[in-house]
């Protein structure tokens, strides 16, 4: 806790880990802290820096990348496991971690030669990848949110996946899905919400048509700077829900998305 | 046997569809004859020996080169076809040659020169057997459908390394990921890029992608940026680094704006002077004429204005088109997710209209993801925008800057009403979009 009245946001391997317009989420939170009047600093912390800067985050994100940008950002990230660790559990900081970066604070990636490797171990869960010839979880994903004082709201994104991510029974997904592929086609889960940490393969990005997602992560994130519960003043949101209705018109509810090539 | 059957059947659909007013058969005829012969590319070049093929391959460029170097060979009267209407699939390509070929497959033409798409560049190259392969460059783009451009680029050089025959390679100096694709034998290999006068940036920008060495992994240093990745790179650990290239449009005025367009033009310029033997000064001669391709700088008169079209289909493409516009403009955006634009419009994200709104008088948003596209650049301010929304116009207003129709022709129409007659109109869209916006502003029809 601090009462330094910036809140200071940490976007994990920027460089590396931010296809797929993954930067938009960090655009969308700083703001949406900026429009009510906050102050916002982004650290930028990728191969090298130091703990401290990780140390000073009121909020955490990390986006998703291709499997070379991956290898590469693997050993320096099993240099922050303790921290992260420590950060995520004990301190209860919110955290947003897409795709890649949702896989790789699970217990461990079957890769499709199976190749066993090991992940961060902070969210109990695991994912296999069936190899090449299994079919990429591709499309447009709705699903309803899961957590307490969200329940009705649904979240919306586009997911591009190749691994199957499976929950262990501690864990508990993050929203059910309503249309699309979420955690692994299989079990109807999407993502994961441990602690104040939120996995997800959404894309979109995850939070351009979820602002509540937004705002719950922001107040937690303000909780954590001021040292107190602080209320977000609320914001004209019309326009998202309004993308999203016309987005679940178009595509049948219930039913699985093929819209995507394989 | 199955070729002429395949070019029978093939050959009958395009008069169908040219008879009925059906489109431009750039696809329809191709899938035909891939139906009965899947080597068809194969069978139908072993009957043509002769005939020179050119392939262009890459993000961004691939149909202004191919034009670029078509209009130079149509001006030295080479008999010379092309891949019309940017169909680049096989399906396009089988298109292209069944119109020009008679039915036993015989083709008057010399040369031909092949836009081909990223994943398609493999089988293209081992059923043609091209004399000439250029390639351009590697982005981010539409990665529900390409994925990944390190598995691109990794296709390509399998695809490379399994040639037999001597070929002609001409590669992006600038661009790490394809300046890598040499040391393959049989292959003479020449590399294009801009002098240092034309590199105003000193780091990547965000969107960027490969700043990492694409043979040590290693963080990549450059000493000097065009935009996005594309700039003189070294490798601190292996050294592998920006080869020694030509700039064959260095301080020449070029028929064309934008710095890509001066690496489409070099591109063009450095196959034709290593196949064709053509110096610098022979290849801007017979390229001050030349006329921007469909969709690309295309400026199309309609309803007493005049519109400007520059398709905008990914992150790095919309970013260059951004850098064109002229300050206090008035423009109209436009966001599909049909097929050939990809399912995924996440990559709006990546788009900095945080420079655009600066630049702009008046936006305009229209397409099946308009609304999308309206959140993002709402995000693009540093303060709240209020909202209106009128239900009964189907008509979302941001600010006095921003506005949504989701309708295209609405649009359109919405956009010439606030325009002076004398004042362009810029329009970026993507793919799907921009055929759309051709048919509806001159009436043409490409499928």
């Amino acid at each position: 806790m601090n009462n330094d009245t910036t809140i200071n946001i940490a976007w994990l391997y920027p460089d590396l880990m931010s296809t797929y317009g993954d930067r938009g989420n960090i655009i969308i939170l700083t703001k949406r802290l900026v429009w009510r009047g906050f102050k916002v600093k982004v650290t930028e912390i990728s191969l090298g820096s130091t703990n401290n800067l990780l140390q000073k985050a009121d909020l955490i994100f990390m986006g998703g990348a291709q499997d070379q940008q991956q290898e590469i950002v693997s050993k320096d990230l099993r240099k922050r496991q303790t921290l992260l660790k420590e950060l995520i559990d004990h301190q209860r900081l919110p955290c947003l971690f897409i795709c890649g970066a949702y896989q790789f604070m699970g217990n461990y990636y079957l890769s499709a030669n199976g190749q066993e490797i090991p992940g961060l171990g902070i969210f109990d869960l695991y994912t296999i990848n069936p190899g090449q010839k299994a079919k990429r979880l591709i499309g447009n994903t709705f699903a309803r949110i899961n957590i307490p004082g969200l329940q009705n709201e649904i979240m919306a994104g586009f997911e591009n996946h190749g691994g199957r991510t499976f929950l262990s029974n501690k864990e508990t997904a993050i929203a059910k899905v309503i249309t699309g592929y979420g955690n692994n086609g299989q079990d109807n889960t999407e993502g994961v919400i441990h602690q104040r940490a939120i996995g997800s393969y959404l894309h979109g990005p995850i939070l351009a048509k979820s602002p509540k997602l937004a705002d719950w992560l922001l107040s937690h994130a303000l909780h954590h700077s001021f040292g107190e519960k602080i209320e977000l003043s609320p914001l004209d949101d019309r326009l998202e829900e309004r993308t999203k209705q016309q987005l679940l018109g178009q595509i049948p509810t219930g039913q699985k998305n093929t819209d995507g090539l394989d | 046997m199955r070729t002429y059957l395949a070019l029978f059947w093939a050959k009958f659909v395009t008069f169908i569809v040219i008879f009925f007013g059906l489109g431009h058969a750039s696809t329809w005829p191709g899938e035909i004859a891939l139906y009965f012969d899947k080597q068809f590319l194969f069978h139908i070049v072993k009957k043509n020996p002769d005939l020179k093929i050119i392939l262009i391959a890459g993000t961004n460029g691939k149909t202004t080169t191919a034009k670029l170097i078509t209009h130079v060979l149509s001006e030295l009267k080479f008999k010379v076809f092309s891949n019309n209407y940017g169909a680049n699939l096989l399906n396009g390509l089988s298109s292209s040659f069944i119109s020009r070929s008679n039915l036993t497959g015989r083709i008057p033409d010399q040369i031909a020169v092949l836009e081909v798409d990223e994943n398609t560049l493999s089988e293209a190259i081992k059923q043609l057997r091209p004399q000439a392969i250029v390639l351009l460059n590697l982005f981010r783009d539409q990665l529900d459908r390409y994925g990944e451009i390190n598995v691109i680029s990794q296709n390509w050089r399998e695809a490379l390394s399994r040639l037999n025959q001597p070929i002609t390679l001409i590669l992006n100096a600038q661009d790490a990921q394809i300046a890598s694709l040499t040391s393959q034998k049989n292959i003479k290999t020449y590399f294009f890029g801009l002098s240092s006068q034309y590199l105003n940036k000193k780091t990547t920008s965000f969107e960027a992608d490969s700043i990492y060495c694409p043979r040590c992994l290693h963080k990549l240093t450059f000493q000097n940026v065009a935009y996005s990745h594309i700039g003189n790179f070294e490798c601190p650990e292996c050294h592998f680094r920006t080869p020694t290239f030509s700039d064959l449009a260095d301080g020449l005025n070029l028929p064309i704006d934008g710095l890509y367009n001066r690496y489409n033009y070099n591109a063009a310029a450095e196959l034709l002077r290593s196949v064709f033997n053509l110096n610098k000064s022979q290849v801007h001669k017979h390229l001050i004429n030349y006329n921007p391709a469909f969709g690309r700088q295309e400026i199309i008169h309609a309803l007493g204005h005049s519109f400007w079209l520059q398709l905008s289909k990914n992150p790095v493409g919309f970013n260059q088109a951004i850098e064109l516009l002229p300050e206090q403009s008035n423009v109209l955006l436009i966001l599909n997710d049909n097929l050939p634009d990809g399912k995924d419009v996440s990559w709006i994200w990546d788009v900095d209209y945080e420079a655009l709104i600066k630049k702009t008088k008046y936006i305009t948003v229209s397409g099946q993801r308009a609304k999308d596209l309206g959140i993002r650049i709402r995000y693009a301010h540093s303060s709240i925008i209020p909202l209106d929304i009128d239900l009964r116009q189907n008509l979302i207003t941001i600010g006095s800057q921003l506005v949504i129709i989701d309708n295209l022709t609405d649009a359109i129409h919405h956009v010439a009403s606030v325009t002076k007659t004398d004042e362009m109109i810029y329009v970026l869209p993507v793919y799907s979009a921009m055929l759309e916006v051709r048919q509806i502003l001159t009436g043409d029809n490409l499928e």
